[in-house]
């Protein structure tokens, strides 16, 4: 189960039952709240039939998927960000109206985002995408009807008075069903002649736009000259409608004075009948009044209960107090709906605004302590199962203190890498978090897939950027075996060029390099003794036997050898290209021209070199190299004898021994005298007779290279000494 | 991954699926329509397998020659008007290639993950660069490359680690010098085509600097610059003795440039950008490409 993705489930048909209950239950215990679509490509012929085999495409958050709503996503996401940034610098009094301003930017992105959608379903053509769009737009709708709500309830927590006024703009904004309507009406060629004429009016007296709804009558009032009388007093009478003040300049009590007496005012024109006359602007003075018949008989131009609750308050209440606010609303909700029709989802959320429970289920929300971090971390996990807004989400879980790391750690590995820009993307997120695990495992997985595709040089950069020398040693194996299958390197341009980024293996690295001329030469790096100061040791063209065989020293010494090189070198084919420098294979015209070593002191330089299995040879052996780094060849090889006769050494390591000896019996001047040689020959002999398993032994043609190579030295070597030390006696 | 424009109507774009395909505009009605498509330009070893596609990272267009790399390691040379590529280096790299440019007519600049910038010359039949340079040090990856448009020798990279290079490719094999700036990877830089004394680069870290040499800094009076934007100088390390260019120039008196980042509050990667005249366009990680109009106001 563990290869499945989060994000886009794929469950075998006939399983998916029983699987999908397993996932859901698990995000159940991880993500509550998650709700599972499903895409059913292709039909499933049968539930249980063994033969079934559709996948189903099982998401969650199948909203994060519209296109639309992807600019709402990325827009709020700058927006919280810049909200936790200034949240540090700012506190006290501007706290209160910089919050308002986030809020305000929230609301707006929503509504920037609500008019695309609803340009989108305008102009598609499809039904099906029309239908989704639609349902959109609603869902935003309602979200930005709660959230302002939510802005003057509880983020500007709106006082008595102004907030009214909030309110009144609340109910302007968002009840637009008799937009058109009005709009209708003030664009024909004479309004008060329009049927409608009166609904407008009406509307706004309902929505307290005192001014407009003067402006409409006082056209009426000029083709009416016989009621002109009525309708100045009714005109005066919405004009001196006591308003709550923004500004302090009113306290409460004297708007409430001021509004008694209006009131009043108003109360004594519809009892006098003074507008008898015209039932119009009678009913208009029954709402002035706040008369609750009168105002209901208008609830198709309301169209909302919450609508409803505002004028009432309006003309009723006018300085109700945020606490009060939740006898008005329920008994207005009941009023309005009047038992005909049960309220929506959206009327109790609302509801529940206006009663302030928000903050009663902010603070018992059994989601633990920390109601913020819960939906944070729910909206954050959604966004992450997108494959382009997963970005967004790490900054929200970043600003989870107790569980966001967790969260992010368990998200971030199942992004699918699928480029490497993205892996780059991803390893910098874990970088800066210091998600070590994380870090170590986006490189395996690309170093892995780079390995696959059989490019070693990307292989390598990911294992460098991992700091994982396993890794490179692995990868450097790899350009080592091809070396071995094709005779040459394949990633020239790559191994040229390696940095100190290769002492990251602790392995000997060997890298071939074009010198500029035909001459191509075996570079060879010992790893971790620092090859920084490269030095060039002294040219061997003369002598490439003697070289190859040190290299093949150091790689048979190191107790971590690359086995394809050692294979390599030791093939017979290439023995004998190296043997026959005028063959005609390129291979042939290899000069072991440089080898590349540590400037730093030999003995530290052999370091690496020693079996690190705490050898009781290890100690003498060592010594060996020492003498050997220092050119103190007579000594060296010395040693190395005695190691052998002296049975210092295990058998099983004489092979090793015998080819440090190679080197020491290429040199240019003898080294070992003639009785030395007889026991080095002598060492080997016992060491290919006692092996009792010979047969095998045949077979290793690397082996039996190597025993008949380190003959072929030792009887020219003993050719040598016998003329020298015969020369010197005879002279 | 990388798109530019071919001439004034086609526009060619590098999918992360290793196909490369030619665009028009239809500036009428202001729609696009796929001209021409080179399916699977970059794949790796096993073309047949189901991830066969490698991402083709960057292109760059003289037209009517357009030149493609890839993750893949391969150089892709196509002709807008011909179905087949001309050429193919497979293989050019044993490594990413993360962008190219072209340095003359028939010379391209490649940069890959390993640290490496090389020259290949289009007209040798050899599959080999002409020329390679490369960061001292660790090999960090570069991943953006641009040629001063009046001096061809000078380049300008940048890398992982934020670093700007400027390297001059008469000489040495190394980057005649090294800039710190970007607290994360650098994914392109741009010489200004008509001002080239002034560079932009933007970065992972959601910032984008604009890189002045025009401005003599002992010319002006220092309080010019201590606005609302973060401005910094930084003096850098050059070899070069004898290049007049402000890019290579090592007078150290002179030796200044005025770095401003130009969108500080960002927090999304900046992930490309262009300039062309006065106005900047850069495209971040929100989803969103922004114009800046008014670049020198």
């Amino acid at each position: 189960m563990v290869w499945l993705n989060m994000n886009a489930k794929v469950v075998v048909g006939h399983r998916y039952r029983e699987v999908r209950s397993t996932l859901a239950g698990e995000d159940h215990a991880l993500l509550p709240k998650s709700h599972f679509m499903c895409d059913a490509s292709g039909s499933c012929t049968g539930d249980g039939a063994p033969s079934s085999s559709c996948v189903f495409v099982v998401r969650r958050d199948q909203d994060i998927y519209i296109q639309t709503l992807r600019k709402l996503f990325n827009e709020s996401h700058g927006i919280f960000m810049g909200l936790q940034r200034s949240e540090e610098e700012l506190a006290g009094k501007s706290r209160k109206a910089q919050l308002v301003q986030v809020s305000k930017n929230y609301r707006s992105v929503i509504r920037a985002c609500m008019e695309d959608m609803h340009q989108a379903a305008v102009s598609t053509q499809d039904p099906a995408l029309q239908g989704q769009y639609s349902t959109q737009v609603s869902i935003l709708s309602a979200m930005e009807l709660i959230w302002n709500l939510c802005e003057i309830l509880f983020v500007e927590s709106a006082t008595a008075g102004p907030l009214l006024l909030r309110l009144l703009d609340w109910v302007r904004l968002h009840v637009c069903d008799v937009d058109s309507m009005v709009r209708e009406v003030l664009s024909s060629e004479s309004p008060s002649k329009h049927k409608l004429f009166w609904n407008v009016v009406d509307v706004f007296v309902l929505q307290g736009r005192m001014d407009e709804a003067r402006h409409l009558l006082s056209k009426e009032a000029s083709a009416n000259p016989t009621s002109m009388n009525m309708y100045k007093i009714l005109d005066d009478l919405m004009k001196k409608m006591p308003v709550p003040s923004l500004s302090n300049t009113q306290t409460l009590t004297e708007l409430e004075l001021k509004w008694q007496h209006w009131h009043e005012e108003c109360q004594r024109y519809l009892q006098d009948g003074t507008f008898a006359s015209n039932p119009h602007m009678e009913s208009i003075c029954k709402i002035l009044l706040g008369d609750e018949d009168a105002i209901l008989e208008k609830k198709e131009l309301m169209t909302t209960w919450y609508h409803f609750l505002v004028t009432r308050l309006l003309y009723s209440h006018p300085t109700v107090k945020p606490l009060e606010l939740r006898f008005y609303a329920q008994s207005s909700m009941d009023l309005f709906l009047g038992g005909e029709s049960s309220p929506e989802p959206l009327d109790m959320i609302l509801m529940a605004a206006f009663e302030f429970e928000m903050h009663q289920v902010i603070k018992e929300c059994s989601f633990g302590s920390n109601m913020r971090e819960f939906l944070l971390l729910e909206y954050a996990s959604g966004l992450f199962s997108h494959h382009s807004l997963w970005q967004l989400g790490v900054d929200y879980f970043d600003h989870c203190p107790e569980y966001g790391r967790v969260y992010l750690e368990l998200h971030i590995e199942r992004i699918p890498l699928s480029t490497e820009q993205k892996a780059l993307k991803v390893l910098r997120i874990c970088e800066q978090r210091q998600m070590h695990e994380q870090v170590r495992s986006i490189c395996k997985i690309m170093a892995m897939k780079a390995l696959r595709n059989n490019r070693l040089g990307s292989a390598l950069s990911w294992s460098i950027r991992a700091k994982d020398a396993a890794f490179a040693t692995l990868i450097s194996d790899r350009f080592l075996k091809d070396y071995s299958e094709r005779g040459c390197f394949s990633d020239l341009d790559l191994i040229d060029n390696l940095g100190p980024s290769m002492l990251l293996s602790d392995r000997l690295t060997f890298l071939a390099c074009k010198t500029g001329t035909d001459f191509p030469s075996l570079k060879l790096i010992l790893s971790h003794w620092g090859i920084a100061p490269l030095q060039t040791l002294s040219l061997r063209q003369q002598q490439p036997l003697a070289s190859l065989m040190q290299t093949l020293k150091l790689t048979q010494n190191s107790s971590r050898v690359c086995c394809p090189f050692r294979k390599a070198l030791l093939s017979p084919s290439f023995m004998h290209q190296i043997a026959n420098p005028q063959g005609g294979l390129p291979w042939a015209r290899f000069g072991w021209e440089r080898f590349f070593v540590g400037s730093e002191g030999s003995a530290k330089a052999q370091q690496p070199l020693m079996p690190r299995c705490g050898h009781p040879v290890a100690g003498k052996y060592r010594e060996f190299h020492r003498l050997y780094g220092e050119k103190r060849f007579p000594e060296a090889a010395r040693l190395l004898l005695t190691l052998m006769t002296a049975h210092i050494a295990p058998c099983s390591f004489w092979m090793t021994l015998l080819t440090d000896a190679l080197p020491l019996l290429e040199q240019k001047e003898v080294i070992f005298s003639a009785e030395q040689t007889y026991e080095l020959m002598r060492c080997l002999e016992d060491l290919t007779a006692g092996n009792p398993d010979k047969r095998k032994f045949q077979e290793d043609d690397i082996e039996t290279t190597k025993v008949e190579m380190l003959r072929l030295a030792l009887a020219r070597n003993l050719a040598r000494v016998i003329v020298k030390e015969g020369t010197v006696e005879g002279s | 991954m990388d798109m530019q424009f071919l001439d004034q109507e086609r526009i060619v774009v590098a999918s992360s699926t290793g196909t490369v395909t030619v665009f028009r505009h239809h500036q009428n009605n202001q729609t696009l329509s796929a001209d021409h498509r080179w399916e699977k330009a970059h794949y790796h070893v096993d073309q047949d397998t189901a991830c066969g596609g490698a991402a083709c990272t960057g292109v760059v267009c003289n037209n009517p020659e357009i030149v493609t790399v890839g993750e893949d390691g391969r150089i892709n040379l196509f002709r807008a008007d011909q179905k087949d590529a001309v050429r193919t280096i497979d293989n050019a790299d044993s490594s990413t290639l993360h962008a190219v440019t072209f340095l003359r007519t028939t010379e391209i600049l490649t940069v890959n993950s390993i640290g490496q910038l090389k020259i290949w010359d289009l007209r040798q039949q050899r599959n080999e660069p002409s020329q390679m340079f490369s960061l001292a040090g660790d090999r960090v990856p570069l991943h953006c490359v641009d040629r001063h448009p009046n001096q061809q020798h000078i380049v300008a990279t940048g890398g992982q680690d934020g670093m700007l290079s400027i390297w001059d490719i008469r000489q040495g094999t190394m980057p005649v010098s090294l800039l710190n700036a970007h607290e994360a990877e650098m994914w392109e830089v741009h010489f200004h085509p008509s001002d080239p004394d002034h560079l932009f680069t933007c970065s992972e870290d959601g910032s984008l600097w604009h890189w002045d040499t025009s401005t003599n800094v002992s010319e002006k009076p220092s309080f010019l610059h201590q606005g609302g934007r973060s401005t910094a100088y930084l003096s850098h390390s050059t070899i070069n003795q004898s290049v007049v260019s402000a890019w290579l120039s090592s007078d150290p008196t002179k030796d200044r440039m005025e770095i401003t980042n130009l969108i500080p509050n960002q927090t999304l990667s900046v992930n490309s950008l262009d300039v062309l005249g006065p106005c900047l366009v850069y495209g971040t990680d929100a989803e969103a490409i922004y114009v800046n109009r008014h670049l020198f106001a």
